[in-house]
């Protein structure tokens, strides 16, 4: 069933399926109708659909009613037993009771025993956390879990390759590795997280290749993962220089995902990069990049800039870089600005700037401009009631 | 007279007999190709770690919910506190008091510190004057729009102006999203950006759950029947058709307690429309028509998993007139938009969804009413016998109960959001008793709606609130 999931006759199977069934209800309305004795055939087989419309709604409900009776006791029976490999994990973890009652639970009840092997986790740290870690190798369950890795189902790889990324083994990463060929591209997905959290250098560096063909969300989620390594330098101090405009954008959204000051050798030239999107970015991401190149004079080149959102992102970054040096620059390019996001974002800065520059845009407050009055009024007011309001 | 007057009685009731084995028939196709699709969102499982990292992400796109509110002083508060502990990286609140005639503005100053503020906006759609625009002292994304009261899709467009970020999420004040409803509802725009114009999420019933500082804390049904049957129509409204038009891009509403749209795309095509009371389906059309008419490559897609709770009302009078409103806003969105009846310009919209609207949703009410109607005329003055009164009975009640336990079965086959067999029992019985009565007196209602169209009656009609966890 999996398989035909993630077949690529899947999109066409979607559609025919309900028809199928559809065809096959209307077989047995047709089935039954011969055997009702009502002369009129209108009503013999309007009869007949609702014979069959009610069994089938009957022996579903019933079967749903049923299979969720013995689900709930299921579930009551697995916590009642995970309840007590809870109290096992407490005592193993942090009094340093003998381990061989929790690998007996690990043997009979595997699933209930990684649930809460998953669970210490999330809420031991220190010493208590890494003694609940060694133990999963020990149960071999990290065999099994690597199993479901490449396994058929979506939902028990991913679960498999959340675990066993908390294990570090080299082992575990080389199935994680394996998993970057699942058909599923969540499972694809989910190893590419934990290959860049946890991966040797050469994972990392598959990974890093990788980043500019996976889709923006899992981008997303990858940047957050991804630590700081030798890998990861080389991958910036090239990318930043690639003629191929995706990986420069790839590595600038890395950048603004991080939040972090990132050494980045000398990307001037992304400054008047022929594409808007890239300069966008671009300066969008100054603040947090540490460039050989002078930021003040990058942020001039921005100011300057023909697009207005260009020009925003520069001004946002004179703000965050406290380049007081540009406050003419900023204030002429406020007594022109015609959009009104530009505009605050130039008004923002000269704010956060402080100084001269809060006093040259103090001036601002009686322009002509309706925009340009309403803006540093709003800009002005946020600054003085709130702290740090002019961000 | 009297032979043509019986021949055209009986040729009527076998159509209307026809015609609910033809919409049952639909409703199955249609719920089957739901819950294919359903089944497959639960085997592509997403990994926890996905929602977490993109909670803490920068490169999220911020999202602007705009709450209109109108009289909601029982629970704007506790919504307002609920929507700011959303889990997402960058969002602000803007609710906009339509010029309520209780405290709703003093409750929201004084509960969020909020002070007159200066913020600078476009008046790019036309709205009612702004009194005001409040800001909160605090760090907290919420501001509050005050203005003249000019109806829902009114504060809707104040609120898109005074907007700053390039998704709009559209809620009802009275409702509360679900901590990771926005997380999840804005997923079709990373994975598709290009294309994705709104997303709807799945509107619950909150009456019964317990909530705890705005959040529901434990999912259970209703104590009374009245809710209970909304529990299982809701569940029909969104799991039974809205996937299945929603695999076929020919989603034809969005609900108004919960929708996430691109701002750019809904200014493109004017904003709310004010003169009609179903201006989220509205909505809707006229996007389709827009990306249509602009030779766009556009999805508009529902989505299950974000969650947005409601408080339905319990007594038959407020039922009655929010019935006969979302009944009245149907034709008028369907009148207005009627050039895509059977235009195959308009893809599967106008071949298949607005054509089921039509027929369905539009003109079904007033085909099952005048169904009853003759059966009760036809048995008393003899017209036909008692099997054909049967029959239609019998087609009726099976075609609702269809509808209705169909529904409960899609929800305990994919999204199982009642934990308790009890919860799974009682809803099966709702989508019976449901069929036996309830959806007779609803029909009826919105089959008066059609008088209230041509009489040209506007407006909302009050809502009574309990408010949540009462």
């Amino acid at each position: 069933m999996l398989r035909v999931l993630y077949s690529r006759y899947w999109p066409l199977l979607a559609k025919l399926t309900p028809l199928a069934v559809f065809v096959l209800y209307m077989a047995a309305v047709l089935l039954v109708g011969q055997y009702l004795t009502l002369a009129n055939p209108y009503s013999r087989y309007a009869l007949a659909w609702v014979v069959v419309q009610s069994s089938t709604l009957f022996l579903v409900t019933g079967g749903l009613l049923v299979n969720k009776w013995i689900g709930v006791r299921l579930a009551a029976q697995r916590q009642l037993r995970a309840d007590r490999i809870a109290e096992q994990m407490v005592g193993f973890a942090l009094r340093n009771q003998p381990e061989d009652g929790l690998l007996r639970y690990a043997q009979r009840y595997p699933a209930e025993f990684l649930r809460v092997w998953e669970g210490s986790l999330t809420t031991l740290k220190g010493s208590a956390r890494e003694r609940v870690l060694a133990l999963l190798p020990r149960t071999h369950l990290d065999q099994h879990l690597q199993a479901k890795v490449v396994g058929s189902d979506p939902g028990r790889a991913v679960w498999a390759i959340s675990l066993l990324r908390e294990l570090h083994q080299v082992g575990s990463l080389e199935t994680t590795e394996e998993a970057l060929q699942h058909p599923a591209e969540t499972v694809r997905a989910s190893a590419c997280f934990a290959l860049a959290a946890h991966g040797s250098e050469l994972q990392q560096e598959k990974v890093f290749a990788l980043l500019p063909t996976l889709p923006f969300w899992q981008r997303i989620v990858l940047f957050q993962q991804i630590q700081d390594s030798p890998a990861l330098e080389k991958y910036l101090a090239l990318t930043f220089r690639s003629p191929d405009r995706t990986v420069v954008l790839a590595a600038l959204e890395f950048v603004l995902s991080r939040q972090r000051i990132q050494p980045v050798g000398s990307p001037g030239e992304l400054a008047v990069s022929p594409d808007l999107e890239v300069r966008i970015k671009f300066f969008k991401a100054l603040p947090l990049l540490a460039t050989a190149e002078d930021p003040a004079s990058l942020a001039a080149i921005g100011l300057a800039d023909v697009d207005w959102r260009v020009r925003a992102m520069a001004a946002r970054a004179c703000g965050l870089l406290h380049l007081s040096s540009l406050t003419a620059t900023l204030a002429a390019r406020l007594s022109i600005s015609e959009q009104a996001a530009e505009t605050g974002h130039i008004a923002r800065a000269l704010a956060s700037l402080g100084g001269e520059s809060l006093l040259r845009l103090r001036s601002f407050a009686n322009s002509d401009n309706d925009m340009t009055r309403a803006v540093t009024v709003e800009v002005l007011q946020r600054a003085l009631l709130t702290p740090g309001g002019s961000r | 007279m009297r032979t043509y007057l019986l021949a055209a009685a009986n040729w009527y009731e076998g159509w209307v007999i026809f015609y609910l084995f033809a919409i049952s028939a639909i409703y199955m196709v249609l719920s089957l190709t739901g819950l294919v699709d359903l089944l497959r969102r639960r085997f592509f499982q997403y990994d926890p770690l996905v929602e977490r990292t993109a909670e803490m992400s920068s490169l999220m796109p911020p999202v602007s919910i705009l709450a209109p509110a109108y009289n909601e002083s029982m629970s704007v508060c506790q919504s307002v506190r609920a929507m700011l502990a959303l889990k997402y990286p960058e969002f602000e609140v803007i609710v906009i008091n339509d010029g309520s005639k209780d405290d709703t503005l003093e409750l929201l100053i004084k509960e969020f510190h909020l002070y007159k503020s200066a913020r600078y906006f476009n008046h790019t759609l036309d709205s009612r004057p702004i009194r005001a625009v409040y800001e909160s002292i605090d760090p907290i994304p919420l501001v509050v729009i005050d203005k003249e009261n000019g109806g829902k899709s009114d504060a809707l467009n104040s609120g898109l102006n005074v907007a700053r970020y390039p998704l709009v999420c559209g809620v009802d004040a009275d409702s509360i999203l679900e901590e990771s409803a926005l997380l999840r509802a804005v997923r079709p725009f990373l994975y598709d950006p290009d294309r994705v114009l709104a997303v709807g999420g799945i509107v619950r019933v909150a009456n019964g759950c317990r909530v705890s500082a705005g959040r529901v804390t434990e999912v259970d049904l209703p104590s009374s029947w009245i809710a209970r049957f909304q529990v299982v129509e809701y569940l029909r409204a969104f799991l039974g058709g809205r996937v299945a038009f929603s695999a076929y891009n020919c989603l034809v509403v969005i609900s108004g307690a919960f929708g996430l749209f691109s701002k750019s795309a809904l200014l493109a095509v004017g904003g709310y429309r004010t003169n009609t009371v179903g201006e989220d389906m509205e909505l809707v059309m006229r996007l389709h028509g827009w990306a249509r008419a602009q030779g766009r490559d556009y999805r508009i897609v529902f989505e299950p998993n974000p969650v947005c709770w409601t408080e339905v009302p319990e007594s038959l009078a407020t039922l009655r007139r929010q019935r006969k409103r979302w009944q009245r806003g149907t034709i008028e969105t369907l009148w207005a938009h009627r050039k895509m009846f059977l235009n195959p310009r308009y893809g599967t919209l106008g071949m298949a969804a607005f054509p089921y609207f039509v027929l369905f949703e539009m003109f079904g009410p007033l085909v099952e009413f005048t169904g009853y109607v003759l059966t009760l005329v036809g048995v008393g003055f003899g017209f036909f016998g008692y099997q054909t009164a049967l029959l239609f009975m019998l087609a009726s009640i099976s075609f609702g109960v269809l509808l209705s336990v169909g529904s409960v079965v899609l929800e305990e086959l994919t999204l199982r959001r009642y934990p308790k067999v009890h919860d799974l029992l009682l809803l099966v019985v709702s989508g019976f008793l449901e069929s036996l009565g309830f959806r007779q007196i609803l029909t009826v209602w919105r089959a008066g709606a059609f008088v209230d169209v041509l009489r040209g009656r506007k407006g909302w009609g009050a809502m009574e609130r309990k408010g949540f966890g009462v």
